[in-house]
């Protein structure tokens, strides 16, 4: 504050401190850059693990342990299990990512209004956020696709109509903050639209906690899909899911252990990708903090 | 300094009349604007000054009509070019902001969109009607050179963290100025900046508002900017306009004991050893005025009558108005007050 002005030394400092790579500010970012990276590939291609059709049934050869063959070992059809594994990440990924997207949009949308408007509005949604956050996650989820009946575009709804009420608390606490602040007054005097004002200013300045909540959000979801089709209520056999192929292997969990718990690794390994990135895009809003 | 070309004959361009604004709090009603009535000339640069919570910020707010919950307006008319700014619509109203009258505000430091660059913000800001990118970037840096920023062409890329806060300030009126408002309304422009960047702007205020031709209206608690910028004087005390003159007779006779208490507790630079006079008591509870005069608990000239009714706005000289039952008797304490003063220095 006060410093003398047009001091072009001072500016250098500043413009070194700014121009720090990202990558080179959070390790937690890197790592799970790296890890999303690969899962996001065999997501996008499974042929780069899967060297068979992860439905193709082959009775000679089921319950085999992992193998030169089947490094994974195979199911009790005789299924490569590295493939289903494979092929499972692409149906996952893309529960975890809808089942986050829909309620971000929705969730940030009403936020956003409830917040910068206030009022009544602010009122009657946040009562209805209340009732909802009242009810456990996956319970509320399980509830709405026994309604609904299963499947996976009953699944997403069922997440979407769930998921929306984190986000709006998110925001809506942000815009809170924000809307006082003299930035806000000052596009409010300059006779900004609330549209525009709502669009370029709050916004941008709210989004960076639910971004990086987003982050985590992916993995509930994705553990949710998984529950839903462990529990038979979500995707329908014989789509590879790994909540649904942990589920048929439960059976045969003494006998044989790697078709229940490997798909449980691939979650594991997915999720504290997830989760890494998260924390890692938290570091950076936080040195980002002047 | 502008005041001494005296009292020209001007155009009025806004006449705020009986501005009533009050917080409806859940147990209280602060009475924050409670009926303030003045008018601004054309090209003239007028001054509300009073202490915090005197109600000179919310003032500007109503004006703009941008007073938040749980304050509203209740009361009195704001004439603007013919129009009664609180019968518009809020899209009317909207149109007025900015384009009409601009504000800028006391904290450079927040009152700047953190994600935004300053060439952004002020693009933003530029009237865009059958504009190319070209002409509005080229508008742009000429705004940035017009409030004195070096290097615009660089800077206009920067963000506002990288500017130093008299900086950002100019960059707030360049925002402010690229809409081109026929008045701007300051408050407290320069409180939250170093004593030497304030000169700067204010001289950058008083240089801008005779170049394109705008009023000012300068909220302060400063009675040396007053001094140095304004044209006329309004002093608050509660949410009410206690005195208001010229600056000149403000200053050589203010006529109301609260403008004399602030003067007091000025240091003066050629007095050397005169004690400060300090206004007695605390800034009321706007909750709960006393009944009467607002001031009177603190007045060293009230009278019975000060406590049992609120004085009106007397004429005590041709444009120079006080709300106080002493004015007469005032000039003469004054002199009591400063030949006591005089003793007690020496």
């Amino acid at each position: 504050m006060g410093r003398p002005e047009s001091e072009p030394q001072k500016q250098t400092t500043l413009t070194v401190r700014s121009t720090i790579p990202f990558w080179k500010r959070s390790l937690a970012l890197n790592i799970g850059v790296i890890i999303l990276s690969l899962v996001f590939l065999v997501g996008f291609f499974p042929g780069v693990l899967a060297r068979c059709n992860p439905n193709s049934h082959n009775p000679d050869l089921a319950l085999q342990g992992p193998s030169r063959d089947h490094p994974l070992g195979t199911d009790n059809y005789g299924r490569d299990m590295l493939s289903r594994i494979a092929w499972g990440t692409r149906v996952d990924l893309q529960i975890g990512i809808i089942g986050m997207m829909v309620p971000f949009i929705t969730g940030s949308t009403i936020g956003v209004l409830a917040g910068y408007y206030g009022g009544w509005i602010d009122q009657v949604l946040m009562r209805v956020v209340d009732v909802v956050v009242a009810f456990p996650f996956i319970v509320l989820v399980i509830a709405i696709v026994a309604v609904l009946g299963p499947g996976i575009f009953n699944l997403y709804l069922a997440i979407s109509l769930v998921g929306w009420v984190a986000f709006a608390r998110l925001i809506r606490g942000e815009v809170l903050v924000v809307k006082n602040l003299d930035y806000i007054n000052a596009a409010r005097a300059l006779g900004y639209s609330d549209a525009r004002i709502i669009m370029r200013h709050v916004l941008p300045n709210v989004l960076g906690s639910s971004v990086v909540f987003a982050a985590t959000d992916v993995v509930s979801c994705m553990l949710a899909g998984a529950s839903m089709s462990f529990l038979g209520l979500g995707v329908q056999p014989p789509i590879p899911e790994w909540g649904a192929l942990i589920s048929d292997g439960r059976v045969f969990m003494t006998s044989a252990w790697w078709m229940a718990a490997l798909p449980g690794v691939a979650l594991a390994i997915t999720g504290t990708g997830f989760s890494l990135l998260g924390d890692g895009l938290a570091d950076l809003l936080r040195t980002k903090g002047r | 300094m502008s005041q001494v070309e005296g009292r020209r004959p001007v155009e009025l361009l806004l006449q705020v009349n009986g501005l009533t604004t009050y917080f409806f709090m859940k147990d209280a009603t602060v009475r924050a604007v409670d009926g303030v009535t003045f008018n601004l000339g054309t090209g003239e640069t007028y001054g509300i000054v009073g202490e915090s919570g005197s109600g000179k910020s919310m003032t500007l707010k109503s004006i703009l009509r941008l007073v938040p919950p749980p304050g509203k307006i209740i009361g009195g008319n704001i004439e603007y070019g013919g129009l009664d700014l609180l019968a518009l619509s809020p899209a009317q109203m909207r149109l007025i902001r900015g384009r009409e009258i601009g504000m800028i505000f006391q904290e450079p430091m927040t009152a700047l969109n953190p994600v935004l660059s300053i060439k952004q913000q002020i693009m933003e800001s530029l009237d865009t009607e059958g504009m190319s990118y070209q002409e509005k970037l080229a508008r742009a840096v000429e705004l940035l050179k017009l409030v004195g920023v070096p290097s615009a062409e660089r800077r206009l890329e920067e963000y506002p963290h990288q500017f130093s806060g008299g900086m950002r300030q100019r960059a707030m009126i360049a925002i402010t100025l690229a809409r081109q408002p026929k008045i701007l309304m300051a408050d407290e422009p320069t409180t939250a900046l170093d004593v030497t960047v304030q000169d700067q702007i204010l001289k950058l205020i008083a240089g801008l508002k005779d170049s394109l031709g705008m009023s000012v209206i300068l909220v302060t608690h400063d009675l040396g900017v007053v001094a140095q910028m304004c044209d006329r004087v309004a002093v608050m005390y509660a949410g009410k306009i206690v005195e208001t003159a010229d600056t000149l007779s403000l200053f050589s006779s203010p006529r109301h004991p609260y403008t004399i208490g602030l003067m007091g507790s000025l240091p003066h630079g050629r007095e050397r050893g005169t004690k400060l006079r300090p206004i007695k008591g605390f800034p009321p509870d706007l909750t709960s005025l006393p009944e009467g005069c607002s001031f009177a608990p603190r007045c060293e000239f009230a009278t019975v009558e000060c406590r049992e009714a609120c004085p009106s706005a007397t004429e005590v000289a041709p444009g120079h108005m006080a709300s106080c039952y002493h004015t007469a008797r005032l000039v003469e304490f004054k002199g009591i007050i400063e030949h006591a003063d005089e003793e007690g220095g020496s």
